[in-house]
């Protein structure tokens, strides 16, 4: 057994109250021009049902929501932030300082810089995670921390759907701090670049489907073999909200049963890049399908070749 | 406080002529080809890239695989250009400062960026190839 090197506190996770249903942005969306490669009925079999979808509230008002808890209660224990490590699939254009400025002002953090990682996709988490553990490892002082933000919202039809899934809009923090006691531990961690798609070469885009889930098992297995634990001794699995069908086949490709990945949110949230695994860990705790003391596994998978895999234990 | 200190060494700069089209990522990849000798033992590539158009899509992975940098750690911007380039150096900071990465590349290249939504002044794109390491 490892011991902890970094432990996620202050969870928050911000989800639009309107969740049309899959077969009512399957329609808009192709109404758009944007084709989807599933019928809303297969799509369903997959568990999804309905997507969130922001209205009223904008990019940065739901970076605030879920921010402002965080940022007042580092403030009052006098955390030390290294950087916001901000995560934003949808918008990769974005200008990410100016998003953060008014929090930043508002919290006494003007010098934290907002840092915004590109391409891993879905597994911006885990390179997150892999970068805090290093800032972590040298940093002295149990105040410091880094804080992840992630943070997604379509602004066309192109961004709702690649046409083989749809995307909800949502936005997740956490506080990535040394270890102590609370929080979600973690306790081994690994990252797997491939990054096999870089256009829109179809040979290539093959290449990714063809061996995803070859690189799945590869990480799930080494973070287990450096954790020297078993998946017997793992209680759930948390992965990036793919569905039903492919779960089976990353099931197939680790060895366990399909019922340890995480389903609760599937319906009613279905795929929100980087705050799937954030959303899940706390709608298990509420469903009490997780327990304090529970090892549990996240996984995530970025389009085109980007892996992450870390073990935690929920203290 | 961390103290890890970081030597810079600039490789190449250079822009790229006006009335070319040609992508500075391109540029770039063709610079380190003909010099395979500035990737030796490299295990962070970095980019640092502006561009108005989708040229700017995963354009570091394209410079990985197009060089066969496999076992390098890759790390992009928010489509910034230079202006992220203190966040490569923030990043390699700690991820250096553990002796687990020894030797970062990083192409930093500016495509028609302008901060303030105007044309800039003929400056040409500038395109850099920097070496970063541990002092």
């Amino acid at each position: 057994m490892t011991s902890p090197h970094l432990t996620l506190t202050d969870i928050q996770v911000y989800l639009p109250s309107f969740r049309p249903s899959i077969e009512q942005v399957i329609e808009d969306i192709k109404e758009d021009g944007v084709s989807f490669r599933l019928s809303a009925a297969e799509y369903r079999d997959s568990g999804f049902a309905q997507v969130p979808i922001a209205q009223d509230e904008s990019l940065e008002q739901m970076i605030n929501r879920v921010c402002v808890p965080i940022l007042s209660r580092a403030r009052e224990e006098g955390i030390r932030l290294g950087a916001i490590l901000f995560a934003c699939v949808t918008n990769p254009g974005v200008q990410a300082q100016s998003l953060f400025s008014g929090l930043l002002h508002e919290f006494a953090y003007g010098d934290t810089p907002v840092i915004q990682t590109e391409e891993y996709g879905c597994a911006a988490l885990h390179l997150s995670l892999y970068l805090a553990k290093a800032y972590l490892a040298v940093e002295p002082g149990s105040n410091a921390a880094v804080l992840f933000v992630a943070a997604d919202r379509a602004i066309s039809s192109h961004h709702r759907s690649d046409s083989y899934m749809l995307y909800g809009d949502a936005a997740s923090a956490a506080l990535l701090r040394k270890s102590g006691p609370g929080g979600q531990q973690t306790l081994a961690d690994r990252l797997k670049v491939d990054a096999l798609v870089y256009d829109d070469s179809p040979e290539r885009i093959k290449m990714y489907f063809s061996t995803f889930y070859l690189a799945v098992r590869q990480v799930v297995k080494q973070v287990l073999r450096d954790a020297g634990m078993s998946m017997g001794e793992i209680r759930l699995i948390f992965c990036s909200n793919l569905g039903l069908n492919t779960w089976s086949t990353l099931a197939r490709a680790i060895g366990c049963p399909l019922d340890k990945f995480y389903a609760g949110a599937l319906e009613y949230a279905g795929h929100l890049h980087n705050t799937d695994i954030l959303l899940n860990v706390n709608d298990a705790i509420q469903a009490d399908s997780l327990k304090r003391g529970d090892f549990y596994l996240t996984v995530t998978v970025g389009f085109g070749g980007y892996y992450g895999c870390s073990l935690h234990k929920y203290e | 406080m961390m103290k890890t200190e970081l030597t810079v060494n600039v490789l190449y700069s250079g822009a790229r002529e006006d009335g070319s089209d040609e992508s500075l990522i391109d540029i770039a990849i063709a610079q380190m080809e003909a010099n395979r000798q500035w990737l030796a033992d490299v295990d962070v590539l970095i980019l640092c890239y502006h561009a108005n158009t989708n040229h700017a899509e995963r354009a570091c992975a394209k410079i990985r695989r197009a060089l066969d940098l496999l076992d390098t750690l890759p790390l992009t911007f928010g489509h910034s250009g230079s202006q992220a380039f203190p966040h490569a150096l923030t990043l390699l900071k700690w991820l250096m400062a553990g002796g687990e990465y020894r030797r970062a590349v990083c192409v930093v290249a500016d495509d028609n960026f302008s901060q303030s939504g105007l044309p800039l002044p003929a400056q040409g794109n500038p395109l850099s190839v920097i070496e970063i390491m541990p002092l």
